[in-house]
């Protein structure tokens, strides 16, 4: 037997011995657990909680500019709203929704008994916490939370444009969670690098599981430029003369969004990879084009540190050619991964359970945001439509109709095993009708808003600009959203009060992960399946049908 | 360091106790004379330290073992105690505030990082005993 072709079950020990002495119970124990599977839980659920609240935040900026010249909020207090949501599902929500999956999952599909570093892993997720304390604080102290936008430019931001202590909160809050984002990272990456099962090799490793490790990889590689940028916005509250050199402002401008542009990979790659597993499971075969995908994951990563100066266009400070080129480039592995996508729905036999909607949902919706990516990525246009709506439009589309789409795909198909009950596939489809109708009646009417003219961050807008009926239809598909949601919310009260038993793998799933109980017990696994493909399981139960028909043959031929 | 029944403790409780009294006063004084001044208003945030020493007590209570039990799987004896986890993140949370609001809310960081040494000096020489064994 060899470590790249185990022919037998591994034993990895007994799973059900070592409730180890130092664990505490109840409330403590959640506090200070060093099982992944609760830290991932932990990450997964205050990021929901968190969606949930900014997402309320949303339907009141929604109600305000549902028709010209409301005056629902004060112009104030809408920056100060428009603030906390950007600020909050960026760094609070979908990054945390990516990396808690990984934290969550990878070691299940590697094979690992536990996460590498679980301290550090729940270090990071009480740095997060305490981010998302720090930042919301802002609310409460004089002169309201910061109000200058989640990416909070110089000399905005800085103590004479930005006084009180919102802003210093709002560093604060973004230090400490991308600290603790980075932290869980690391855990996620040497997990996948080092503690993966005898037998599977980084080829063999599933697209969820690549998707995560080229994600940790950009957490790790560009998160670092954030801590220094919000660092020297802190250096300017302290003395806010550095900024009045304009090279500070754009040392600035670049230091964040060469965290700003990979963090949108980061907040949709691990929906990728939710995407592909999806599809793969219920279409019943080996994702479509593996190594191809794999690849382009990679390429994608790479190329997604290499583009950041396109969100500088505007200020003539930036190569345009060269950054439009490489955002432009960006093209060819999105097209490759969608080869991926496609050719797995088309060749295989599609079940189509709320996951698989969902993700069969993700393919077009996220080329919408993508597309509109190049476009933006060509300077001529993005003169035209910078800082407008249709910039607005562009990123819901990646990050809502996209993310949150691949999110929910994810969701449907690993409840089970997380939770060990069942999710109601109706009251899901019931949640994704919603969510379709509610993400394109949200966001479709806001490129033509931008395109018409409609400037992003204001509080109210002239009816002469006529972008009313857009406003108006926006507005009532936030409503449906907000809907959508509740739906969901009460298919996850039904199902954890009525805790419908989940087997093992009900999906038929490919990866290691539905190869233990649902949910996992202590240390994941008490055997390990042989291992020789990056689809283990598929492998397994089409050895064995072949078994069982050769043996069908050999016993016809024998009678 | 000393035994609460078979499990390791560091002798650290006792001094975060009469730390927790201190403060418990200084926060009945709080609520029995509203601040109206700016020394009632600095000792008002100091009194807040008395929930993170309930915080610190909690977690300090909590045994150490690095030993990996008798048949747990390899990894598992990665999985300690994350009391030092939380407690470091929320001396952070203190460092951050202490930032914005003055110096004086880092003293509240002061219990969570001592216990946070405490505790690797604990682990620490646990591990080398075992190590040396």
């Amino acid at each position: 037997m060899t470590t790249t072709d185990v022919a037998a079950t591994h034993e990895v020990g007994t799973a059900a011995a070592p409730t180890l002495p130092t664990e505490a119970r109840g409330l403590a124990g959640l506090v200070t657990t060093t099982d992944h599977k609760k830290i991932g839980v932990a990450t997964l659920l205050t990021a929901l909680i968190l969606f949930a609240a900014n997402g309320a935040l949303a339907l009141v900026m929604r109600a305000q500019l549902a028709q010209p010249g409301q005056t629902i909020v004060s112009p104030h207090l809408y920056s100060e709203l428009f603030t906390l949501h950007g600020t909050g599902m960026i760094f609070l929500v979908i990054t945390p929704f990516a990396i808690g999956m990984g934290v969550y999952l990878i070691p299940l599909q590697v094979g690992a008994p536990s996460i590498a570093a679980p301290r550090i892993a729940l270090l990071g997720y009480w740095l997060y916490g305490a981010g998302a304390v720090a930042l919301y604080s802002g609310v409460f102290v004089g002169g309201g939370a910061a109000d200058t936008g989640w990416y909070a430019y110089t000399p905005l931001s800085d103590a004479i444009y930005s006084p009180g202590q919102g802003q210093s909160l709002w560093i604060v809050g973004t230090f400490l969670a991308a600290t603790g984002m980075i932290l869980q990272a690391w855990t996620v990456l040497w997990t996948a690098m080092r503690m993966r099962a005898p037998g599977l090799t980084l080829m063999r490793m599933s697209v969820f599981s690549w998707s995560e490790v080229v994600t940790v990889l950009m957490v790790i590689a560009s998160f670092p430029s954030l801590l220094v940028a919000v660092s020297l916005m802190g250096a300017g509250r302290m003395d806010p003369s550095i900024f009045n050199n304009n090279m500070m402002n754009i040392a600035y401008d670049n230091l964040f969004w060469f965290y700003g542009h990979p963090v949108v990979y980061v907040m949709f790659f691990p929906f990728v990879g939710a995407v592909a597993e999806s599809l793969s499971t219920f279409a019943g075969k080996p994702y479509v084009g593996y190594k191809f995908t794999v690849g382009a994951l990679m390429t994608f990563a790479a190329l997604s540190m290499a583009v950041w100066g396109h969100h500088l266009f505007a200020t003539g400070q930036s190569a345009n050619d060269y950054y439009s080129l490489t955002t432009i480039a960006l093209t060819v592995p999105a097209g490759v991964e969608y080869f991926g996508f496609l050719g797995t729905a088309i060749t295989g036999r599609m079940a189509y359970t709320t996951s698989m909607l969902f993700a069969l949902a993700f393919i077009p919706q996220f080329a919408i945001g993508g597309i509109t990516g190049v476009m933006l990525g060509t300077p001529v246009v993005d003169y035209h439509v910078n800082g407008s709506y249709f910039v607005v439009a562009h990123f819901h589309y990646t990050l809502f109709a996209g993310s949150v789409f691949g999110f929910f795909a994810g969701m449907y198909l690993w409840w089970p095993k997380v939770t060990g009950t069942m999710l109601s596939e109706r009251l899901g489809k019931a949640h994704f009708w919603l969510m379709v109708v509610g993400t394109n009646a949200t966001f479709l009417p806001m490129f033509w808003s931008g395109y018409w003219g409609m400037p992003r961050r204001v509080a109210t807008y002239p009816s002469s600009l006529g972008v009313g009926v857009p406003n108006l239809i926006s507005s009532i598909g936030a409503g449906v959203l907000a809907l959508a949601m509740v739906v969901f919310a009460v298919n996850v009260v039904r199902s954890l009060r009525r805790r419908v038993p989940a087997p093992p793998d009900p999906w038929g799933g490919h990866t290691l992960e539905w190869a233990t109980s649902s949910p996992p017990p202590r240390f994941n696994f008490t055997a390990i399946p042989p291992i020789r493909s990056y689809y283990p399981l598929l492998s397994l139960r089409q050895e064995q049908r072949q078994e069982e028909e050769q043996a069908l043959i050999i016993g016809s031929e024998a009678g | 360091m000393s035994r609460i029944g078979k499990l390791a403790t560091s002798r650290g409780a006792l001094v975060v106790g009469i730390w927790t009294v201190i403060n418990l006063v200084v926060v009945s004084w709080h609520f029995a004379f509203p601040a109206v001044s700016q020394l009632q208003e600095l000792i008002i945030a100091w009194s807040m330290v008395g929930l993170l020493v309930v915080v610190t007590a909690t977690v300090l209570l909590f045994p150490s073992r690095t030993r990996q039990p008798v048949g747990a799987p390899p990894g598992a004896g990665r999985a300690r105690n994350g009391a030092p986890a939380a407690a470091f993140a929320v001396a952070c949370l203190a460092g951050g505030l202490a930032w914005v609001f003055g110096v004086f809310v880092a003293y509240f960081a002061l219990p969570l990082v001592a216990f946070c040494l405490a505790r690797w000096r604990v682990e620490w020489s646990e591990r080398r005993r075992e190590t040396r064994s």
